[in-house]
Order: C-alpha cells, then structure tokens, then sequence
C-alpha cells in the first residue's frame, strides 16, 4: 500500500518538474524610467500635463501634452550611440521654441541574454548627460547602467515657482 | 500531700500503666517453631533456582572463551563444560546482504521522452552504480546533451551544441534489510559539473518609438557549471536482471562562469536553469555480484 502512495508522491512531484517558467518578469526592452521632481531644498515628486516629449528627429511625440504624468521611459536608440529629447511646455506663457528645453544621452551598448522568458535586450552603458536649463533646473543619473529592470535611473528637476507654477502631487 | 498532687500522681501512674500494657497488647506473641521442616523449607525453595545454581557453579569452575566469543566454564573434577548462557550476547544484524552485492547500468529514457512532447534541450543520459550491503550505491552517472529553442514570441534562437556532464554521488536504500532486493526506496546526493557552450542567433530588437530594429549577434560563449543535486527514487525488479528506477530531484547551482552577454539557459545534465525540480526514468540492467548472507 504505501508502496503506491509513494509512487504517486513521486509521479506528482515529476510532473511538477514540467511547471518550470514564470513568464517575464521584467521588461522586454532596457527603458530608463525618468521622474518628475521640483527643484528646491526638499525637492518632491510632482505630476506636469502640459509638458510634451518628442525625440529629436521624430515626427510624433513620445509624450502628448493634456496627460497628467509624473514620470515617463525614454527609450533609448538601438541603433546609434545617443539619444537626445525635447522638452516643450505647452503652457500659454512657455509655449515658445525658445523654451523647448534638451536632453542627451551617450552610451554604449551591448546586447544581453536576460532570460529565454524576457529575451535578449541591450544593456546601455551612461557615459555622458547633456541637457537645456529653461525650465528644467538640473538632471541627474542615479544609475548609469540601464538593464531591463524597472527602477527609476533619471531624475529631472524642473523650476517649480510664481503664478504659472504646477499643482504639485 | 495535696489533693492535687495525689490526683496528679494518680494521672502520671495511669500513663505509665497505658504505655507499657498498649504494645504489649498489639504484639502478635508467635512461638518459634523449629523443626527439621522449617529448617530445610528456604534451601528446597531456592534448590531451583537458577542465578544460584549458576553462582555456585561460576564459584567452583575455571573459566575461557571459545573462538566464538562464548565464556566456557569447566568443571576440573568431572571435565563437564558448560557454557554461561547469561553471557551470551546476541547481536542484531546490522547487514542482511553482502558488502558487494550487485552492480547496475542504466539508460534514462526520461529526456529522450521528453524531447518527443516537445522538449527543446537534453539528449542521452547513463548511470552506473555499485551496490554494498543493499544498503549504500555508490553512483556515477554521465550523458550528452543539445539545445536547439526559438521560443514562441520571443525574439531569437538559442543553441547549445553537443556537450557532457558528470555526476557523481551516492544513494541510501530505506528497505536495506528486506527479504528481496526486488524493491529498493532511494534518497541520494549528487554533484554534477559540465563544460558547454552556447550562443544566440537570429537576434531582433524591436524598434519601438525610435522605429529601427536592430540584429545583434552574440558570440558563442563557453561556461562551466556545478550543482547538487538532492534525489528521492524508487526502484523495482521488472524482470529476471531487468529494473526500472523513478526519481525526482531538486537541484541548485554551486558555482558557474561568468559570461559577458548572460547566464546560459541551458546546461547539460542539470535542464533548464529556471527549473528546481527535474525528474528521470531509468532502465536497469543489474548484475548480483553475491547472494545474501543469511
């Protein structure tokens, strides 16, 4: 008798054994996820929905301005070894060319074998920032290495300040 | 003299009166009897009995152990041996079977089936094993193995080309003791290592927001993997010399080489890196090396 039940124990097990993948976890591409903070001694999070994202060289936006959004993934360029992003301010006071602040990324980048789940990715490699400051006060890396994993790695610090100035969250 | 000092020499007579006749009358007045009868009543009802015999005996005689192991006392007047059954220990046997019992070689059938439902990795498995006392196997089991896998969805082609593994371990059967070796219920440790290779071909990133795709390749890379493995297994006589072994195994990674574009997914021996549990179904052919002691 108990004969039997340890080979159905040892059946079940085995099948088990079958029940191995868990799907991606993580995301399928290497997307730095940049936030939204206000400059200023305790700088805070804040949310902007008249701020449009295009890349450079792009005929549609990445980001639309009338959304509300505190944080948004700047997909990086496979292909080349940068990334620049325009920053326009859909506010009736800041709506102007002049204003459109940039941001730049230089990288390298080398192809990764994350999981057969996730696939293979890029890594990029920061190695240099540039970036406007009209309305954007300062922009920092907090980890240079992008991988596939969602963490905020960007951190953009905007001038938050008089009449014009944003609800912050 | 007072009233009172009479009444009280009157109380201290009574005292005295009642303390020396009370145990006199709660004594049993028994009158010894002594006869030839009550005399020889405590050595007839000892005359059987047996740690005196034997102390006696033990007294009067010359001792020595036999080649077994047993103390022989020896009466030197008539010769009469006799051997002290008190100290004979009698021992358990720890081993019912011999020290080489049998050897085993097998084929695990368990990838090969498993290649057939669509399994994208694993090739051929052996194992070889010695069996001391039906109790301990010692194992040592070998194979190749291939990966050829473009998962659905996913953007490339992962390759492994042919490669070998090595383990080496050892097996503890729970029915060590039974009357028939036909059945055995096995828990085990293995150690296994692999050297291989592997690389991605076909590689597509997908364009996204910037709209180019790009087609890495990455290089053929070379890792070497150790693992333990821990194995539950039952084991039953088919027929004649013919056996087949059911095993599940949970097994962990110990060390492995660090590669520049990822960890391998596959690796010989051990299956699918995400997966604990593994499992193999194993043929026997069994040689019986000596027939059990009884």
């Amino acid at each position: 008798m108990w004969i039997r039940i340890v080979i159905s124990a040892l059946m079940v097990l085995a099948a088990l054994s079958a029940c191995n993948t868990t799907g991606c976890l993580e995301n399928r591409n290497s997307v730095p996820l940049a936030g939204f903070y206000a400059s200023g001694s305790t700088p805070s999070s804040i949310s902007l929905d008249s701020l449009q994202i295009t890349g450079l060289g792009m005929p549609d936006p990445l980001q639309a301005a009338g959304q509300r959004i505190s944080e948004i993934y700047l997909p990086m360029r496979a292909t080349e070894q940068s990334a620049t992003w325009l920053f326009a301010y859909k506010w009736k006071a800041y709506d102007h060319p002049a204003l459109v602040d940039t941001i730049a990324l230089f990288y390298d980048s080398d192809p990764y074998f994350a999981s057969v789940e996730c696939g293979v990715i890029y890594k990029y490699h920061i190695n240099r920032l540039a970036y406007t400051t009209h309305l954007i006060d300062s922009v920092v890396i907090t980890d240079s290495l992008i991988t596939n994993t969602d963490v905020e790695r960007i951190r953009i610090y905007f001038r938050v300040a008089g009449e014009e100035e944003e609800e912050e969250e | 003299m007072t009233a009172r000092a009479r009444i009280l020499a009157l109380l201290v007579l009574a005292a005295l009166l009642a303390t020396a006749w009370l145990p006199a009358r709660a004594q049993r007045r028994a009158t010894p009897i002594n006869s030839p009868q009550t005399a020889t009543q405590p050595i007839n009802e000892l005359a059987n009995d047996t740690a005196r015999i034997n102390a006696r005996m033990r007294a009067s005689m010359v001792h020595f152990h036999d080649e077994n192991g047993n103390l022989i006392y020896v009466d030197t007047v008539t010769g009469r041996e006799w051997r002290d059954s008190s100290a004979i220990k009698t021992e358990k046997k720890k081993m019912s079977y011999p020290m080489l019992q049998s050897a085993s070689v097998g084929v695990d059938v368990w990838n090969p089936v498993m290649r057939a439902f669509g399994q994208k990795y694993g090739l051929v498995d052996f194992v070889a094993l010695v069996n001391f006392h039906n109790r301990y196997n010692v194992v040592a089991e070998t194979g190749l193995g291939l990966a050829n896998n473009t998962p659905a969805a996913n953007n490339f082609t992962y390759k492994s080309p042919l490669s070998w593994y090595l383990k080496l371990g050892a097996d503890y059967n729970f029915l060590y003791n039974a009357d028939t070796t036909d059945y055995q219920f096995l828990a085990g440790l293995r150690l296994g290592m692999s050297p291989f290779a592997f690389r991605l071909t076909g590689i597509t990133i997908d364009p996204g927001y910037w709209g180019e795709a790009a087609h890495p390749e990455i290089p053929s890379q070379r890792s070497t993997v150790g693992w333990l493995e821990i194995a539950l297994g039952l084991r039953v006589k088919l027929w004649g010399p013919i056996s087949a072994g059911w095993t599940v195994r949970y097994h962990a990674i110990l060390a492995e080489t660090k590669c520049k574009y990822g960890n391998p997914w596959y690796i010989p021996g051990y299956g699918s890196r995400h997966g604990a549990i593994t499992a193999s179904f194993t043929f026997f052919y069994t040689l019986t090396l000596s027939k059990k002691t009884l």
